[in-house]
């Protein structure tokens, strides 16, 4: 008997490489699965309390951030960008501009009414990881939205009067409320979750578990 | 005011307004096993644990 697309909810930054990553694993999963997905993206934001501008490389901040050396920083940009480069993603950490990220998860909330939530949440993590773009600023959101589909005079109209907010923060309220700590974290139907950026098949295992409960329901 | 009914550990709606105590939502979800680590917490990203083997457990 065909089942229902498997709800897929996922918690997740903009400025987290391992979401970047675990979204493709996810997308390599549905792919292999067959299993059909209905994925919406929750907003989850690592640091909250960044400026909307900040000085100096993302190592820099790491460093500071972790009371660690900027070449051990150094050392965990390079360990990601190989995790990066295995599911075909070109992080370039030397052009990456850390920003707050809490406009853009708003963007999010917009891109998702208009149904173009996923084009929107891929846009962004290239636009950050791979090309070096700025996703704090409500301008180059409003450009990055309309690469993804989005009206650009509707998407500056929603960033300049602080829509979706409160989207956000239920998000971000609902993910504590859950005990989420650390992100990627995937929602399988309600009930089952994988944490982390998981091989795709542990994704795929995950599906096909929501599968067969539809099926025992 | 009636304080909430209590909700069962899975299966529960998402709505964000669910009153839920936190001890149980987090014991909520079925976690599918998986590799240690991989999660970016708190602004960093942990580097990936090896599982130990069964001989190890």
């Amino acid at each position: 008997m065909p089942t229902a697309p498997v709800r897929v909810d996922v918690w997740s930054d903009i400025a987290c490489p391992f979401c970047y990553i675990g979204k493709r694993n996810l997308e390599a999963a549905v792919s292999t699965s067959g299993v059909p997905v209905e994925i919406t993206y929750r907003s989850f934001q690592l640091d909250p309390d960044l400026p909307e501008d900040i000085t100096g490389s993302n190592a820099e901040q790491l460093a500071a951030k972790m009371g660690v050396t900027v070449e051990r920083a150094r050392g965990m940009e390079r360990q990601t960008t190989t995790m990066a480069q295995q599911v075909g993603l070109d992080f370039d950490y030397e052009r990456m501009q850390p920003a707050n990220t809490f406009h853009a998860h708003r963007l999010l909330h917009l891109a998702r009414a208009h149904g173009r939530q996923a084009e929107l949440k891929d846009r962004l993590l290239s636009a950050f990881f791979v090309e070096g773009r700025h996703v704090g600023h409500l301008e180059e959101l409003a450009d990055l939205a309309a690469e993804a589909g989005l009206d650009r005079d509707v998407a500056i109209a929603a960033l300049a009067d602080g829509s979706f907010a409160a989207e956000v923060a239920d998000d971000v309220a609902r993910a504590r409320a859950y005990g989420i700590t650390g992100v990627p974290f995937f929602v399988l139907d309600e009930k089952l979750a994988v944490s982390g950026a998981q091989p795709a098949e542990v994704f795929v295992e995950a599906l096909q578990r929501a599968v067969a409960e539809q099926e025992a329901a | 005011m009636t304080a909430p009914e209590p909700v069962a550990a899975t299966g529960d709606s998402l709505d964000p307004h669910d009153p839920t105590p936190v001890a149980a939502a987090a014991a909520r979800f079925v976690v599918v096993d998986g590799v240690d680590g991989m999660l970016c917490d708190d602004g960093t990203c942990a580097p990936p644990v090896p599982r130990p083997s069964p001989a190890e457990r």
